[in-house]
């Protein structure tokens, strides 16, 4: 099978893109594979726990660890933690967004000024 | 409840550890975004980017197309975008990789399981041809598409298309993927229940995931699978086999096929026709008007692609744009009665309804179809 040429990554028809810049695209990209990574990594933790906990132990065992169901019902669980905590600033403009505005934080300098006015930059507020 | 698995088979692409605990994330990650996200989209619009867009033109976004500028210029619309883009390259990249590491072994079974006794058949055309809307463009991102074929009795493209089907519906869509194929026969059963099913042809079959329902719904007819991909068909042909069904399986063009006038009395889709083109829809429609017995039923299952809401209908429309299936919007707005009585359907046996589902997709599918008259 070695003379089988390599798979291809790229797909035709180009890569429409959705943030502001496609450079912003590729570091999503990578940090999705590499939070995959770590995900993985948890399971594969897990697995070594739950055969560290029988004894001794081989690298296949870690391998064919197949968690009974109460297990992977956890291992999802977490999962989905762990998504959520990589998520948390995606998912806070989400729910920002989904309510009517509140004062933007230049407004609430503004604000708690009194009528002399506190001197300050503008600050950007995503 | 734990992330659901596939009921493996003898010629499923498996997954070892690491690979499955790195799908389970894509599974997990695209939940975040289906799930949550994608429910907070349209309060999104209407509290942000629709005042946004209407201080910018004095007016309110009207169709799904300025919807679509409105959202298109909010950053949670962009980030949900950007991220679905990146979790549907990763885990194909994946299971590409899955599929690939298995190669010597997938083919190994296809060869051993077709070259035993078998019930179906395959029948495959190496001059067969592509249309443009499938050799420009790598449907749903996939690099290499349904066609790559690297080696002798490549079956690459066919096992990654099981397993990503798979995880792109998160397991949603039944154990053995077959809920657009459950769905379309009990349509045909519920609503047609004169028609008298000797031969069915499913067009577009790739692996054949929704043709085997219709052994089960129909055990006297012969069924007939076609596509263009040889790579699909072939792990089409061992699948269909190690799960004991038989069926014949056709490379062709579902636009002009080789078969003779009259042939079938049931032909049928599952979302075939968003990955073609306008034009090769008419030609589709035409030709199954052509291969049906009079009184015969066509029957195209497909993604819900038609709302109601505009502000759906962009979000819905993204496929179109960010995961390769370019004519998805075109079809979502596409007047289908005019192909079928083109085609010679008379225009009061053309339906288009919503056919149930087996397993809680959202929405069901759009069924489209036509009865040929008698005689």
């Amino acid at each position: 099978m070695s003379t089988i040429p390599p798979l291809p990554k790229a797909s035709r028809g180009g890569r429409p893109g959705s943030l502001e810049d496609h450079d912003s695209e590729r570091l999503l990209s990578m940090i999705v594979a590499l939070a995959a990574e770590v995900s993985m990594l948890n399971d594969k933790l897990d697995n070594l726990t739950q055969v560290a906990a029988k004894g001794a132990f081989t690298p296949a065992d870690v391998e064919n660890f197949v968690p009974d169901a109460a297990l992977a019902a956890e291992r999802t669980r977490k999962r989905n933690a762990f998504v959520q905590r990589v998520m948390r600033l995606v998912t806070a403009d989400f729910e920002r967004a989904s309510k009517p505005a509140g004062m933007d934080y230049n407004e609430i300098l503004d604000l708690v000024a009194g009528p002399q006015g506190t001197p300050h930059p503008k600050v950007d507020v995503s | 409840m734990s992330t659901p698995r596939p009921l493996p088979h003898a010629m499923s692409p498996m997954p070892n550890f690491e690979e499955q605990a790195l799908l389970d994330f894509a599974i997990a990650l695209k939940g975040h975004l289906r799930g949550p996200l994608r429910s907070a989209l349209p309060e999104v619009y209407e509290h942000r980017a629709a005042p946004a867009w209407q201080e910018k033109t004095g007016r309110r976004p009207q169709s799904w197309t300025e919807v679509g500028d409105a959202l298109g210029e909010d950053k949670a619309y962009r980030w949900w975008s950007a991220l679905g883009r990146a979790q549907q390259e990763f885990y194909l990249d994946i299971t590409s990789a899955v599929c690939e590491r298995e190669l010597p072994s997938l083919i190994e079974r296809y060869r051993t399981i077709t070259g035993g006794d078998v019930k179906g058949s395959i029948k495959l055309d190496p001059s067969i041809t592509l249309p443009p809307y499938q050799s420009e463009v790598d449907i749903h991102c996939v690099p290499g598409s349904y066609f790559l074929e690297r080696t002798e009795d490549d079956v690459w493209a066919g096992a990654r298309s099981d397993l990503g089907s798979f995880i792109f519906s998160m397991g949603k869509h039944g154990a053995l993927n077959e809920d657009k194929g459950l769905a379309g026969a009990a349509y045909v059963k519920a609503n047609f229940p004169d028609l008298k099913v000797k031969r069915v042809l499913d067009l577009g079959c790739t692996v054949g995931l929704s043709t085997l329902p219709y052994c089960e719904a129909f055990p006297e007819a012969e069924v007939y699978g076609l596509d263009l991909s040889a790579p699909s068909l072939r792990y089409a042909f061992a699948r269909a086999e190690a799960l004991g069904k038989k069926v014949h399986w056709v490379q062709g063009n579902a636009e002009q096929t080789k078969f003779a006038d009259g042939e079938f009395d049931l032909i049928v889709s599952h979302i075939l026709l968003h990955e073609t083109s306008y034009d090769a829809l008419y030609n589709i429609v035409a030709e199954c008007h052509r291969l049906l017995r009079p009184g015969g039923l066509m029957l195209h299952i497909e993604v819900p692609v038609r709302r109601t809401d505009a502000v759906d209908q962009f979000i819905t429309n993204w496929d179109a744009t960010h995961n390769a299936e370019p004519f998805w919007s075109t079809l979502a707005e596409m007047d289908l009665i005019a192909p079928a009585v083109k085609a010679g359907f008379a225009k009061e046996n053309v339906f288009e309804a919503v056919a149930p589902t087996f397993n809680g997709k959202q929405g069901g599918w759009l069924a489209y179809g036509a009865r040929k008259s008698e005689g």
